[in-house]
């Protein structure tokens, strides 16, 4: 547990393993590394979400996984975007560039006298 | 290596390896998921490291990140798991389709050889469907009450004479307070006459209580049932009719409420419809059109009472209540002779005589379908030999051997529902012809169809035959075929073994065949027999009008009597009419008294109380001549008989009453006159006839026989006209003219041919044998069909042993001996097992035959003289094609 994370809202932790996974397909702890770098690790990806997340993407079709080997020789279990999952991504992606796009011009905008 | 996640308490058993290789999915979700995790924890122990922690650091850091993960672990396997079991449906739905697809197709291109399989299926299984519906019917829910199970009959049988008597009124008003029941019902079934704007005309109706309805659980369409002060003394008369008898009447059933009908001359108003397809139990072969509330003056004839047991309660303990009542209430009311009677409490449905009857032909319609399911294995065996190439490619192609079991098992179920199908129209039309032949006795089954009762026991038969059947093609194809290297002939160990289960299933069908065949020429011995018999009277152009006159327009005696002799009168003037009388009743519709009678003389109580039943006729004196009854002793009536109280008995009456002396002039009179009331007259015997088939062909023609003089011959309710008229001469249309114009308001009197009476009591008999004689028949052509395919098979085979022979210089004699001789020993072989088992088996007919035992020699031979016939046939066929082979080609080929 820690406190410094941010609490996810919900459907950001699937919309970032998908913008993730688009890069290259890569291991649940290589996911969980990749947001934690790219936030500086403002954001922690919590295991007790992370897994649970990616069997659920799977189930539904926007990710397909593999066994595979690490560059440590690792046997791992990779994910791999599908062409659903591209599609899903999209679509998420403008929806959250509006949302928070909104989101700021509330936070950001004063009142003006008229 | 440390693993930090090994020490939790909560982590699962950890999975071994190899496990996860035992079941294609199985054990792979859950170690995957394990795998996994330890992946990410190595990875982050790792990083940690990497940063410079010492190794236990990391470990402790590691494990303190991750936290708790029961949760998520859990959660990914239920995923996994709802993934699996997902994968594993659409692959077994797709494997299905993809068989199912594939046994379209195959069976499609062949569509001869398909439609003899369906078509024999749906013989088997029609007339299954069909004999099925007739037990469900007859036997397993006669009535289509609510809670079947708990519904009992309640009858008194007269210990002596075995004769069935219905409750009185007094009786079944104490037994009302018996705790076994839920309910009793007490009804009534009579005749009644319709009349108003149309002909008038006979009409069933029935008395029941005001709760009837409900008990029955019978739908009221429109308006209501009865109220309970309808059905006291002195109520305004109401009727429910039923829905089928207000279209009729009133074009609609909502149109008939308040309407009035005239029943024996009552007014009757409607305030109730039922919904039709509502009975109760009662020998009249039709359904109660009107319903009326039973009064509490009305007595008990018609019927049992039937009543509803509380739950848990057995018939048993109900009987035990029911007498121990009834013993009370004889102790203070001697009209009820207690001791004398049994109560019996049993389950509705058909007892005796016809439950055996239909479970004998339910027995005998399943041994049909045994050999029809014999039939569609030869025809998967014959067809495995042709495919053994296919299969066996297919197993070299990497098919499991289950997977090709599975696909041959869905060819089978697909025939077997192909079966199904056309076998519940073959159900259909074979019902519809069994309910045509019904016999007078088992009227009820007009009502039989297919519910859904008969349609799932269809389909659960239909899945067995196919599953049976097609399992022994399919092991045996895989086991003979499939899996042997692929040969370019056949021949060898496969050929031989499927050929012995062949040979097995044709010696069966042949055994079973015998049966039926037997079974069949028993019954057909029986009916010859019973038709040959003389019934004591000479039925050639004898007929018979019973006419009905109902006391609301014939109330005195006097009239009835004035109308029988007007009707002989008009009857004598008829053209074409050699003899005519009038009498009370005719042969097999005679009245009966239940009693005792007592010579005069014996002790008072040296009759036994046989309270058996004599037939009882009222004749006129010519009666006799007329009917060409035999006198043994005595003479007929003359005009002054009645005066002096003389009787005419039947031989068996008089031997009862003076087993060794001379009848004649002697006095005897019924014994069981109630206590207290003056004794019976005594009736002086003038004659004694021959005994005669008074009441059935089959009752041997020893039923006691009582005839009373009488001036106009004009009974209690009626007065039948019995004519002999000159040779092709049809009496019909002249009774009915003559009946209109006697009483143009009487129900039109039927004319009835007596010889059709009389051979109508024996309809029951010649049910049977019509049915069991088709069913052989079928039996016998399809193992025939089986026999010939085994035989046309192996000549096939041995096409080149044939022609080899016929080089060596074999004779055609040599030829047909070599190929009759495996025909003829399956035959044998089956005709014998078949021949053992009629010997035991035919015992179950007993009761059905007439003047032939059940080990009668000529059947057994005729049965087994048909079937080495038929065998014999199937033989030629191939025997021939036998005969033809060129040795030059047959040697050739190949």
């Amino acid at each position: 547990m820690t406190d410094s994370s941010i609490d996810f809202l919900k459907g950001t932790l699937d919309l970032m393993i998908l913008k993730t996974l688009s890069w290259a397909p890569t291991h649940g702890y290589g996911i969980a590394r990749w947001i934690e770098q790219c936030t500086d690790d403002t954001l922690q990806v919590e295991e007790g979400s992370l897994y649970p997340a990616l069997h659920r993407l799977e189930e539904r079709g926007l990710i397909t996984a593999e066994w595979g080997m690490t560059e440590h020789n690792r046997r791992a279990k990779f994910y791999r975007l599908t062409t659903a999952g591209k599609k899903q991504l999209r679509t998420a992606h403008q929806y959250w560039s509006r949302f928070a796009g909104a989101v700021f011009k509330v936070l950001e905008t004063a009142p003006t006298a008229v | 290596m440390l693993n930090p996640l090994r020490p939790r308490d909560d982590s699962p058993p950890r999975v071994p390896p190899w496990r996860r290789y035992v079941a294609f999915w199985g054990a792979r979700v859950d170690a995957d998921v394990e795998d996994e995790l330890e992946f990410h924890l190595e990875m982050r122990i790792r990083d940690y490291v990497a940063r410079g922690l010492s190794e236990t650091d990391a470990c402790a850091a590691a494990r303190s990140r991750l936290g708790d993960l029961r949760r998520a672990r859990a959660e990914c396997l239920t995923i996994g798991h709802r993934r699996q079991r997902r994968m594993t449906r659409v692959q077994t739905m797709e494997t299905l389709i993809q068989d199912l697809r594939f046994a379209l197709r195959t069976l499609g291109r062949q569509t001869a050889w398909t439609a003899v399989a369906i078509l024999t299926l749906a013989l088997g299984i029609g007339a299954n469907t069909a004999v099925f519906s007739v037990v469900n019917d007859l036997l397993l829910d006669p009535l289509r009450y609510p809670h079947t199970d708990r519904l009992v009959l309640i009858s008194r049988r007269n210990m002596q004479s075995g004769f069935q008597v219905t409750p009185t009124r007094k009786l079944r008003d104490a037994w009302a307070n018996a705790r076994s029941f839920e309910s009793l019902q007490g009804y009534q079934t009579p005749d009644m006459t319709l009349t108003g704007s149309t002909a008038p005309r006979a009409l069933h109706a029935a008395m029941v209580e005001p709760s009837f309805f409900a008990f029955a659980g019978a739908r009221i369409v429109a308006g209501r049932a009865f109220r309970d002060d309808e059905a006291k003394t002195g109520a305004a008369p109401v009727a429910v009719v039923g829905e089928r008898f207000a279209r009729e009447q009133f074009t609609a059933g909502a149109n008939a409420l308040g309407k009035t009908v005239r029943l024996d001359g009552t007014a009757y108003t409607v305030i109730g419809v039922v919904g039709d397809g509502i009975r109760v139990p009662s020998f009249s072969t039709e359904p109660s059109e009107i319903w009326l509330p039973l009064m509490p003056s009305a007595p008990f004839f018609s019927g049992p009472v039937i009543g509803r047991l509380r739950p848990g309660v057995s018939p048993e303990a109900a009987q035990r209540e029911l007498a121990a009542i009834t013993a009370e209430l004889a102790q203070s009311d001697g009209s009820i002779k207690g001791t004398q009677f049994v109560i019996t409490v049993r389950q509705p449905g058909s007892t005796g005589q016809t439950r055996q009857s239909v479970l004998l032909l339910s027995a005998a319609v399943a041994l049909l379908l045994l050999i029809a399911c014999a039939n569609v294995a030869h025809l998967l065996l014959a067809r495995g030999a042709a495919r053994e190439r296919e299969i066996a490619i297919r197993a070299a192609l990497g098919a499991g051997r289950h997977r090709i079991i599975r696909q041959l098992l869905t060819e089978s179920m697909l025939l077997a529902a192909g079966g199904c199908l056309a076998g519940l129209g073959v159900g259909f039309l074979s019902l519809r012809l069994i309910i045509s032949l019904r016999p007078r006795q088992l009227g009820e089954l007009v009502n039989a169809h297919i519910d859904t009762r008969v349609l799932a026991v269809t389909i659960v038969m239909s899945v067995v035959t196919g599953v049976v059947f097609g399992l022994t093609a399919a092991f045996h194809s895989v086991r003979a075929g499939g899996f042997m290297i692929l040969r370019s002939s056949i021949g060898g160990t496969a050929g031989k073994s499927r050929h012995r289960l062949r040979s097995l299933l044709v010696v069966t069908e042949m055994a079973l065949s015998v049966m039926l065949l037997i079974g069949a020429a028993l019954l057909i011995r029986t009916v010859v027999n019973l038709h040959r018999m003389d019934p004591g009277f000479d039925t050639t152009n004898l007929y018979a009008m019973p006419v009905e006159l109902p006391a609301s327009r014939y109330p005195k005696p006097s009239d009835r009597e004035a109308f029988a002799v007007r009707m002989l009168e008009a009857a004598r003037r008829l053209p074409g009419v050699e003899e005519v009388t009038v009498a009370d009743n005719v042969p097999t519709r005679t009245s009966v008294m239940i009693g005792s009678w007592i010579a005069e003389g014996a002790a008072p109580n040296s009759a036994p109380d046989r309270g058996g039943f004599t037939t009882m006729n009222s004749v006129r004196p010519e009666y006799f001549g007329m009917m060409k009854m035999r006198f043994i002793a005595g003479r007929s009536f003359d005009a002054s008989s009645k005066q002096r109280g003389e009787v005419i008995v039947s031989q068996s009456l008089a031997q009862q009453l003076w087993p060794n002396a001379n009848p004649l002039g002697r006095r005897f009179r019924l014994a069981n006159a109630a206590p207290g009331s003056p004794p019976a007259p005594w009736n002086v015997v003038v004659g004694v006839l021959a005994n005669a088939s008074l009441m059935s062909l089959r009752d041997e023609r020893n039923t006691p026989a009582i005839y009373y003089p009488s001036e106009t011959g004009v009974g209690f309710s009626g007065a039948t006209l019995m004519i002999r008229t000159v040779a092709d001469h049809s009496p019909f249309a002249d009774l009915r003219r003559l009946s209109l114009a006697l009483d143009p308001n009487l129900v039109p009197p039927p004319t009835l041919r007596v010889a059709t009476l009389l051979s109508d009591t024996v309809s029951s008999q010649r049910f049977m044998m019509t049915l069991l004689t088709a069913f052989a028949v079928l039996a016998v052509c399809l193992s025939a069909i089986g026999l010939y395919g085994v035989i046309a098979f192996m000549v096939s085979q041995t096409t080149r042993e044939i022609g080899v022979r016929i080089a060596l210089g074999a004779t055609r004699a040599n030829i047909i001996r070599l190929v009759m001789q495996h025909g003829v020993v399956l035959a044998v072989v089956g005709l014998a097992i078949g021949l053992a088992g009629a010997s035991w088996g035919m015992g179950l007919l007993r009761s059905s035959l007439y003047g032939v035992g059940p080990t009668d020699p000529s059947s057994y031979a005729l049965g087994a003289i048909a079937l080495l016939l038929v065998a014999a046939i199937a033989c030629l066929i191939p025997t021939r094609r036998a005969l033809r082979v060129d040795p030059v080609i047959a040697m050739r080929g190949e």
